[in-house]
């Protein structure tokens, strides 16, 4: 009967483990032996493992691991370019869900009231990540301009692509945040505000890497 | 005391805004990511930059980890994620292509000799890697490197265990092709 590679395909790690039952690992064994197709994959997986000892694993080079995580404490200044953003992120809350906003002792309390739209959704978000992407121009054009890149056209274009990609992450970000405060109406208020937090702290992050993909850039063309 | 923290104990802190947790964390596996993207990648400077990535992908979705798997396995994830979405971009943008990158060079402990060899045997390792397609890669990668299970790999990729099966499988058969080439040269 000729092989059709499937015992080796489905049992050869656990063969090279030594974890089969003796009759399997016999079966294996005949598969090795007969058919070469069988026989070449498993020497390569014999070379790879062997690699896998080889390896020298190397050093990290230094890096920032914080400071690129985790934006310092704000002030006042930084945070003004995304107070508008915060503020934009409340409205649409307060238009989709109908939010009741009520002070007490332990700070603000926020509930849900009506029925949320996922159309309207989707809308708001539409919308608000459009208006971040005529941010994110206008100040790719800016930094172009300062910087008077060499190439900048390729340079340009990878950058439209990493903000278009950040954009995309922005997108998923907001709708699971307001996904899942649709079905958690009653959400717990600190929880909230560090999500909030994380999606505006993040926003501050892409200009981060942003700069830093220019430092970088400009290091290679100039 | 971080220093014996667990892992949960630190991505509790880190949600919590502790810089230094979230350092901690990173130290921790940034050996391991950073040896995973060399391989994936084939060059240093890529391997940094996609390290980066990673992290602060780890690091946005982190108020997102459940503990259902093991960090480790959840980090790998993304990490295969990044990876093999870098892979593909780059073959689409031709002047970035890894083959053309001249080698970079780190200085290894021992005397040079030794490290020379080493070098030499991980850039031959990234080199024949570097054949296999994106997908094939990275299963090699979390099976062989790694030591991941077909369950978790299958979890990370979010494909069939009998999926991750076949790559390996096709993966190992083209490297097995390639070994044959070099050898014959
Ligand atoms: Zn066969």
């Amino acid at each position: 009967m000729p092989c059709n590679h499937q015992q080796v395909e489905a049992h050869l790690c656990d063969y090279l483990d030594g974890a089969l039952d003796p009759a399997l690992n016999r079966e294996i064994e005949h598969c090795i032996e007969t058919c070469e197709e069988c026989r070449e994959v498993y020497e390569s997986a014999l070379q790879v493992r062997q690699w896998s000892h080889q390896w020298q694993p190397q050093p990290v080079p230094d890096w920032h691991r914080t400071e690129y995580a985790i934006p310092k404490r704000k002030t006042a200044f930084e945070w003004m370019p995304w107070l508008s953003m915060a503020t934009s992120a409340l409205a649409i809350l307060m238009v989709v869900f109908k939010v009741e906003i009520v002070s007490t002792q332990q700070g603000v309390t926020i509930s849900f009231g009506g029925q949320a739209s996922q159309v309207q959704l989707a809308q708001h978000i539409d919308q608000k990540i459009n208006e971040l992407a005529i941010k994110q121009l206008g100040y790719i054009d800016n930094r172009f301009e300062e910087q008077q890149l060499a190439q900048a056209t390729v340079t340009k274009g990878m950058l439209q692509e990493l903000l278009e990609h950040s954009r995309q992450e922005r997108r998923q970000d907001m709708q699971t945040l307001m996904a899942s405060w649709l079905k958690q109406r009653e959400s717990d208020n600190a929880e909230m505000n560090k999500r909030v937090d994380y999606i505006l702290d993040n926003q501050i992050e892409n200009n981060q890497y942003l700069n830093r993909v220019l430092q970088v850039s400009n290091t290679n063309h100039l | 005391m971080l220093l014996n923290d667990s892992d949960e104990k630190l991505i509790d802190k880190a949600l919590n805004g502790s810089q230094r947790a979230w350092g901690k964390l990173v130290r921790r596996y940034e050996g391991k990511v950073y040896n995973y993207c060399l391989r994936m990648s084939g060059s240093q400077n890529d391997a940094m930059d996609l390290m980066q990535e990673v992290f602060l992908a780890v690091y946005r979705n982190l108020p997102n980890f459940r503990q259902q798997s093991s960090f480790t396995t959840w980090l790998f994830r993304i990490a295969s994620n990044k990876s093999t979405d870098w892979l593909r971009s780059r073959h689409r943008v031709p002047t970035l292509n890894a083959d053309e990158l001249p080698t970079d060079h780190t200085p290894g402990s021992g005397s040079p000799q030794q490290s020379l060899q080493q070098d030499r045997d991980n850039q031959h390792i990234m080199h024949m890697l570097g054949e296999l397609s994106a997908e094939q890669r990275v299963v090699v990668e979390l099976k062989f490197f790694q030591h991941f299970t077909f369950e978790d790999i299958a979890a990370q990729l979010g494909i069939s265990t009998n999926t991750a099966k076949t790559r390996l499988y096709a993966g190992l058969r083209r490297l097995k092709g390639k070994m044959e080439i070099q050898n014959a040269m």
